[in-house]
């Protein structure tokens, strides 16, 4: 009797034993089952991206045309400019929280203070910006530039990019009248004689090409980088939401795959975007390259112009900024780190 | 059989694996070879373009040129070996990048020429030239990392699905073997319950009972095998029955054919009559006692008929006319025919007897004798014939009295009638009228 009291004591406490361990390890693997959350950091929702109805901007109007910031829990509200730097200027004025335009910008931006970040280099292209003229003021090749009035957007990479033509075909500044004025007034300068050339970029250089068909002669250099998109956030916007940023780019990496799977469709939104016909795009899709990097050559591109701008008195600081501080590489580097190729201390572990 | 199959075909298709994978390895590690010589070539360049921008040596000018053709045969090769969508695209931007780099610092050491080479610092243009090759040289030298990363991750996946693929077949080819066993067992045991079932009905003695024997596998075989040793025990069964039935059936003809010599035996041995069997060859087989009690033999006296004749026929003439008789009788007789013959014979207490023998030859050549002895009978014959024919000599003389009788009385009726007096006898006719009228 007694002998069966205690056989039926050490069953009972095996049992219980067992049915801690099975409790143990039910806990244990619903923890282990459970996503790990790191600590929250504060997002913002509701973003305005300010860019420019040109090639430069396609990846950032294929995200919002395919909702993949949407998808990424984004509400983006796209905020159009006549160009880049209208753009930049309302990011920086507090009217949108980011924007694309081209380096030359933000070269300037930064040469005046302006605290801002660069995310990514979103698109670049060689022949994106060229230089238009008119036969019929005896233009035919570089050399034949001097001595005749061309037009350009100051403070753009089209006043960078004549300069460089310029030094290139070694034609003195003075010997030429360069003249600001606005994409959209071009076709009329050249076509009433205002001007004898402009140096502009797609899609107004394609809508020009076309419209002038043989009275015009177009000049590129394709050794220059030429034309780029550049991404950026004022550096507090960065600082303050992280994770929207890493969003942001990740919606951008999906649009440069659709891009490179799907170039059909990719045309259609990037007509819709410029307003202008598919055959335009067609002639002009090749030369542009769409992809999400941070690149070394970047870094030195900046630092191009900035001694450009520099040597012609255009900048208030007196020694070269160092752009590392102004390129947020962390970003992109979790969404597509073979993206990052600016050289850096590794991380040795 | 479904195991060796699965196992067959997951080593051939880990032979294939392992090959393919070799063969992917192999690629790839030649890839990788090239792009790591377009890197060197690449680092090459840099240091002798920065040799030649902070010295002018026309030494490192010519070495800077020498490397240029180098990486662009090397980057010509490489249109032929990177040929996946995603390598030509980095492979494309990297040849746009070098033949940048090319022009620029050829436009570089061109305007350079010109210049007094002692003359310190960067003009404008030199300074624009220089930027763009520093800036399209970290683009090469970008495209060339990522040209290898690429290589080196695809190498690397490559690597981790040849592996994921080899643990796949494994598990595959196991769960597979597994499920075929499981399921192999289950009709394994369903197939020996089957049979077990139809050896307990057959061991019952229902040979007509058949196991399931559908299907192309080795328990169809089996079960086949099965059925017809049934068959055959069935067979063989059935033949044991009949013989017992055989041996019954022989056993009442035996006992039947036993009764029957019995009583033949019998018969035989009782006959009134004698009688012999002889064999194709002439030789006695048999004599029945009446043989032996009408002529005095025995069988090891008379072993065949040749013996038989010369003592039964003691007269040497006798005895052949006797064998020349017997002879031509059994030519003139067919076979089966009775051939009926008397002869005298000696006996063997030397007294001479007539017997009268019926031979009948069989179809085998065999004969069967009889004999009768007719001696009495032929002496009594005798005897009545000497009696008949006294008794027809008294007959023949008896019957002419009795006819000059009637004569006599027919001419004393006729005298009487002649004279006119009725007659005196009666007529024979008058006779047998009267006999037919009282009748």
């Amino acid at each position: 009797m007694k002998k069966d009291n205690l056989q039926s004591r050490t069953s009972k406490r095996k049992k219980d034993y067992l049915l801690l361990v099975l409790l143990l390890f039910f806990c244990v693997s619903v923890t282990g089952c459970t996503p790990y959350k790191e600590a929250s950091q504060p997002e913002i929702n509701k973003v305005t991206i300010a860019y420019s109805p040109t090639m430069i901007s396609v990846l950032v109007h294929i995200a919002c045309t395919r909702g993949y910031f949407r998808d990424e829990g984004l509400q983006v509200t796209p905020q159009f400019h006549e160009f880049g730097k209208l753009a930049l200027d309302a990011m920086l004025e507090g009217k949108a929280d980011l924007a694309v335009s081209a380096d030359m910008p933000i070269v300037h931006a930064v040469a005046n203070g302006k605290k801002l970040f660069i995310l990514a280099d979103i698109c670049v292209s060689p022949k994106a910006i060229g230089i238009v003229a008119l036969k019929e003021r005896g233009i035919t090749n570089p050399q034949h530039i001097r001595g005749k009035r061309i037009g350009v957007v100051f403070g753009t990479m089209g006043e960078f990019l004549l300069d460089y033509f310029l030094i290139m075909n070694e034609i003195k500044r003075n010997e030429v009248k360069i003249i600001d004025m606005k994409p959209s007034e071009m076709h009329n300068a050249l076509t009433a004689g205002r001007v004898d050339a402009v140096c502009i970029w797609n899609p107004h250089k394609i809508t020009l090409e076309r419209a002038l068909k043989d009275r015009v002669v177009v000049f590129y250099d394709e050794n220059h980088r030429g034309d780029v998109g550049i991404l950026s956030a004022p550096q507090e916007f960065v600082q303050k939401y992280p994770e929207t940023v890493k969003r942001i780019l990740k919606a951008l990496v999906r649009a440069e795959d659709y891009a490179r799977n799907h170039p059909e469709e990719a045309k259609n939104i990037t007509a819709e975007l410029n307003k202008i016909d598919r055959p335009f795009i067609d002639a002009i899709w090749d030369d542009y390259r769409l992809r999400v990097m941070l690149e070394q050559s970047l870094i030195v591109a900046l630092e191009e112009e900035t001694r450009w701008l520099a040597e012609n008195g255009l900048m208030k600081r007196v020694h070269m900024p160092n752009y590392l501080a102004f390129i947020y590489t962390e970003g992109l580097h979790a969404v597509k780190p073979e993206g990052v190729s600016i050289i850096r201390k590794e991380v040795i572990r | 059989m479904m195991n060796t199959w699965i196992v067959f075909c997951a080593v051939i298709l880990l032979v294939l694996s392992v090959a393919w994978l070799f063969y992917v390895v192999m690629k790839y590690g030649e890839k990788e070879e090239l792009i790591s010589h377009m890197r060197t070539i690449a680092y090459e360049r840099i240091a002798l373009r920065d040799d030649y921008t902070i010295f002018r040596n026309e030494r490192s000018a010519i070495q800077w040129r020498e490397k240029t053709e180098d990486l662009k045969k090397i980057l010509e090769e490489a249109s032929s070996v990177f040929t996946e969508k995603e390598e030509r695209a980095i492979l494309k931007e990297a040849r746009d990048h070098f033949n940048a780099t090319e022009s620029l610092f050829s436009q570089f050491l061109e305007y350079e020429k010109r210049k007094d080479f002692r003359r310190p610092g960067f003009d404008e243009k030199e300074e624009r030239l220089i930027g763009q090759v520093f800036l399209r040289a970290y683009s090469l030298r970008d495209r060339l990392s990522r040209l290898h990363k690429l290589t080196h991750h695809k190498l690397e996946t490559t690597i981790n699905n040849g592996i994921i693929i080899v643990i796949i077949f494994f598990i595959v080819g196991g769960i597979g073997i597994t499920i075929n066993s499981f399921i192999t067992n289950l009709t394994i045991s369903k197939r020996i319950e089957l049979l077990e079932v139809g050896i307990g009905i057959i061991g019952q003695g229902n040979l007509d009972y058949t196991v399931d024997d559908k299907g192309d596998d080795e328990f169809a075989e089996l079960a086949r095998s099965f059925n017809e040793m049934a068959a055959k025990l069935k067979a063989s069964y059935t033949s044991i029955e009949n013989l017992e039935k055989e041996i019954v059936a022989r056993k009442h003809i035996e006992d039947l054919l036993k009764y029957e010599m019995e009583r033949f035996s019998i018969l035989i041995k009782n006959a009134p009559f004698g009688m012999v069997l002889l064999d194709s060859q002439g030789k006695f087989l048999y004599i029945n006692p009446k043989f032996k009690e009408i002529f005095g033999y025995d069988l090891t006296e008379i072993p065949d008929g040749r013996t038989w004749f010369r003592k039964a026929f003691p007269d040497p003439e006798y005895r052949n006319k006797a064998i020349s008789i017997w002879i031509d009788n059994i030519k003139a007789h067919a076979k089966g025919e009775p051939r009926p013959r008397s002869f005298a014979v000696t006996c063997k207490d030397e007294k001479k007897k007539i017997i009268d023998f019926i031979a009948i030859e069989f179809e085998t050549g065999a004969q069967i004798i009889t004999c009768v002895d007719i001696t009495e009978r032929t002496k009594a014959e005798e005897k009545i014939s000497q009696q008949l024919d006294e008794l027809q000599r008294w007959h023949n003389a008896t019957l002419g009295r009795e006819m000059r009788i009637l004569e006599l009385k027919a001419e004393v009726n006729e005298l009487c009638k002649r004279l006119g007096e009725p007659p005196r006898y009666e007529s024979a006719e008058e006779k047998e009228g009267g006999e037919t009228k009282g009748s």
